[in-house]
């Protein structure tokens, strides 16, 4: 080979390595609407069983437990928000309904199911949490069930996604990282629930949610780095993910990032001021959630499909 | 309106669901129009009568629960709602089309429903204008229905000319979005605008000189329209519709004003402008898709919808101003001819004792009158602005004295006062932010009318004179008639 055929060679595969590169980054930036949704309904049914676990099981008296029931409101409105956006590839009304024909058969359609299910239940909860037949026995049961659909809508988000065809999908850090996220995210998201409520001398449920998020972000690094480490195996024919995704590392590191920091600063807010603020809580759970987004983010950008 | 003077019990339990679920089923008229195209003509009917009864029902709920407050919360509650509702529209607007159908009567509608639920259950309906049994009271639901059918129709010749704007924007959706909008921001500049106001001054406001100062807007506006081409013609309509907007946020406050001053159900006042104002917009929504479906070219179209419009907001401005006979404002013109009776009647020579007998009374012969008994003394002046329909109000709100008064300005006015017990009551009304009613009735309480004669004189029921006395008086902090004369006589 000579240099200059060696040359055009590097070239021609530096040209490629950038066409492959903008390929996944656009393939990313086309499923916002899903990562909007992967990101926030997720977190929030998680939010929605810490909170409705605790409503629960409090020992605190029946005004001050419904008024927590009522403030499911947030976690509630936070998961119908990432369903509406997930919805907007639909297109016609029409093809609402037919997304669901698949139910038991289609990954999908069960997770649209799901979603569907956890907020409608979410929901009628919460305005039936101002009613007079409020905080009666009915009512603490139906919000259990809720809380049941809430953690199989977490589930069944985090199967559609373990595609056979999809190399980089289809391994057991999917699942994995999913509900890692989910509970990182909800943590901190019920600790807004919490605060908004008014229940804010919490500070010992407060730590533990907050250690418990820093555990899962963690983990969700360390999973992501065990993949990181794959990616020179991972390929299709044409290239590998560590070809595909050059980024990734980065957008790993900018995740993580994102999301210690917004722990740390949930832990002096509780630890330092004498009640933890609501600004603080807010802008912690935008940080973990834009955290957890980018974390998405990458997930879809290493969407490889085996073959060509 | 009629539900609300035959069966005022009915409705009070009874609004809110009677908006939430014709809303609910005309949501789902419309999913069932896209999966059953053969009977989609049927289905888009009903979904529109649903929605039309549903969104009003609501619309009146709310107007219930913004008159029931005191004005100051009331106002600041509707204002506030006003501003904040194109917001929300545009939340809706972001929703992708795929979800729309499902989370307007899923999400949206509960969502009011309960809004409005929670706000019902702070109604005081032991208020006098919810307990009043309209049939007992018929000459003052009549004088509400004289005194303000004008106005209604001043606001629904407008409420026409939106209506065939809105029609022409069946078969053009550039156009129904762009009226969407101009809507929106309508009515968020009329609110936002009255708010900041509010905050800086003291203001009157009054729906028929907002007409006024829309009419040439419009009338420009239409008589343009078929002459500038597509896009000036979505302009202009635009302007028109947006114009609208805001002398509607005015009626509503005019609404729950009327409701507190004559003591009427708020569902009754709020019913009867409704009526007319909705029912013309709903003529020129019909008579805009007629023309278009007459065939005509598009230029032909636009022109007859524009002169018809213009015709309309004439004859409904002509209304407005009486028509031929004078106006009170019109008296005061410098410009008019004035023609003075020959031989004066009685009623000039009535005027002059009553302002001596006043005179005398505010000398010191105020004691005269027993303790508790109200003499039933004629007042010529509060008789003709009573004939007039004067409505004064005043609405302070509690960090500064500043007011809203919603309402035609009458001659007592900016220190034009008829002797010294008006002014005193002026004060007061300043000093303890009365309402214009209340003082209006304070002052005829301490010029020793009688409930009986008082309600006479303003055409409101006696229940109604007790409990803008009653207010009078806590406001005041006193328990007799003696004690505001007193506070009277001490004041300079």
């Amino acid at each position: 080979m000579t240099i200059a055929s060696w040359r055009q060679t590097r070239r021609s595969r530096s040209r490629k390595g950038r066409e492959r590169m903008i390929d996944s980054f656009q393939y990313g930036l086309s499923q916002l609407a899903l990562l909007v949704f992967t990101t926030l309904s997720p977190s929030a049914a998680c939010a929605f069983v810490i909170v409705g676990a605790t409503v629960v099981l409090s020992k605190r008296d029946e005004g001050e437990r419904v008024r927590l029931a009522r403030f499911l409101i947030i976690p509630t409105a936070i998961s119908l928000v990432g369903l509406i956006v997930s919805t907007s590839h639909l297109g016609k009304p029409s093809n609402s309904l037919f997304v669901l024909t698949g139910i038991g058969r289609s990954p999908l359609s069960n997770e649209v199911a799901a979603a569907v299910v956890f907020a409608g239940m979410a929901w009628l909860f919460c305005m039936l949490s101002f009613t007079r037949s409020a905080a009666k026995g009915p009512f603490w049961a139906f919000l259990g069930f809720t809380c049941v659909a809430a953690v199989a809508h977490i589930w069944f988000t985090a199967s559609a996604y373990k595609i056979v065809t999809i190399v980089t999908w289809y391994t057991p850090y999917t699942l994995a990282n999913q509900f890692l996220q989910a509970i990182a995210g909800g943590c901190l998201l019920a600790i807004l629930t919490f605060v908004s409520a008014g229940w804010r001398k919490e500070k010992r449920l407060f730590v533990a949610l907050l250690v418990v998020a820093l555990v899962a972000v963690l983990a969700s690094a360390a999973i992501q780095f065990v993949l990181m480490g794959q990616m020179e195996t991972l390929a299709s024919a044409l290239v590998t993910a560590a070809e595909y995704v050059p980024y990734y590392p980065m957008l790993v590191g900018v995740s993580l990032a994102l999301c210690v920091l917004a722990v740390a600063i949930e832990l002096v807010s509780v630890l330092k001021q004498p009640l933890p603020g609501l600004p603080c809580a807010i802008g912690s759970s935008v940080l973990m959630l834009a955290g957890i987004a980018v974390a998405r983010f990458g997930f879809y950008c290493t969407h490889l499909t085996a073959g060509i | 309106m009629a539900a609300s003077y035959f069966y005022p019990k009915l409705v009070r339990r009874t609004m809110i669901m009677a908006g939430a679920i014709p809303l609910f089923l005309g949501a789902f008229s419309l999913i069932a129009a896209l999966y059953l195209p053969g009977l989609k003509m049927v289905f888009v009917v009903a979904a529109g009568l649903l929605l039309g009864i549903g969104g009003a029902g609501f619309a009146l709920a709310y107007q219930r629960y913004f008159a029931s407050e005191d004005p100051d919360r009331g106002n600041l509650f509707l204002l506030l709602g006003t501003v904040l509702a194109p917001f929300a529209y545009f939340v809706i607007y972001m929703v992708p089309p795929a979800m729309t159908v499902y989370v307007v009567p899923l999400i949206f509608v509960p969502l009011c429903a309960l809004a409005a639920t929670l706000a019902t259950n702070t109604i005081d309906f032991t208020r006098q204008e919810f307990q009043d049994v309209p049939r007992e009271h018929p000459r003052v639901y009549r004088r509400v229905m004289k005194d303000y059918w004008k106005s209604a129709v001043a606001v629904g010749g407008l409420g026409f000319v939106s209506g065939t704007v809105h029609g022409t924007a069946l078969s053009d959706m550039n156009m129904g979005g762009s009226i969407n909008i101009a809507a929106m921001v309508g009515l968020f500049l009329a609110a936002a605008v009255l708010l900041l106001l509010w905050q800086l001054r003291s203001f009157k406001v009054d729906v028929r000189d907002l007409v006024l100062m829309a009419f040439p807007i419009a009338a420009i506006a239409l008589a343009l329209m078929p002459f500038l081409g597509q896009q000036g013609y979505l302009v202009m309509s635009s302007l028109v519709y947006m114009l609208f907007t805001p002398v509607t946020v005015v009626m509503l406050l005019q609404c729950a004003q009327i409701t507190r001053n004559r003591g009427v159900n708020p569902l009754f006042v709020f019913g009867f402008f409704g009526s007319i104002v909705y029912l013309l917009q709903d003529f020129g929504f019909v008579f805009s898709f007629w023309v278009g479906m007459q065939a005509i070219d598009m230029e032909g179209t636009q022109f007859a919808i524009s002169m018809c419009g213009l015709l309309v907001l004439s004859l409904s401005l002509y209304v407005l101003r009486g028509g031929v006979l004078l106006s009170a404002s019109d008296i005061l013109h410098p410009d008019i001819v004035e023609f003075t009776a020959m031989r004066p009647g009685v009623h000039h020579q009535a005027k002059g004792q009553d302002l001596i007998e006043a005179g005398r009374r505010t000398a010191g012969l105020l004691d005269a009158a027993p303790e508790g008994a109200w003499q039933d003394v004629a007042a010529p002046e509060a008789q003709a602005a009573a004939d007039e329909g004067a409505t004064l109000q005043d609405q302070a709100p509690k960090p500064r004295a500043n007011v809203i008064d919603v309402s035609p300005v009458s001659e007592e006015t900016e220190g034009n006062y008829r002797d010294r017990i008006s002014r005193c009551c002026r004060i007061l009304q300043e000093e303890h932010r009365l309402t214009n009613r209340e003082t209006e009735v304070m002052e005829m309480i301490v010029r020793g009318n009688s409930v009986a004669k008082i309600a006479e004189l303003f055409v409101i029921s006696e229940n109604t004179v007790r409990t803008h006395s009653k207010h009078a008086y806590t406001k005041l902090g006193v328990h007799k008639r003696q004690d505001i004369i007193d506070m009277i006589e001490v004041m300079e």
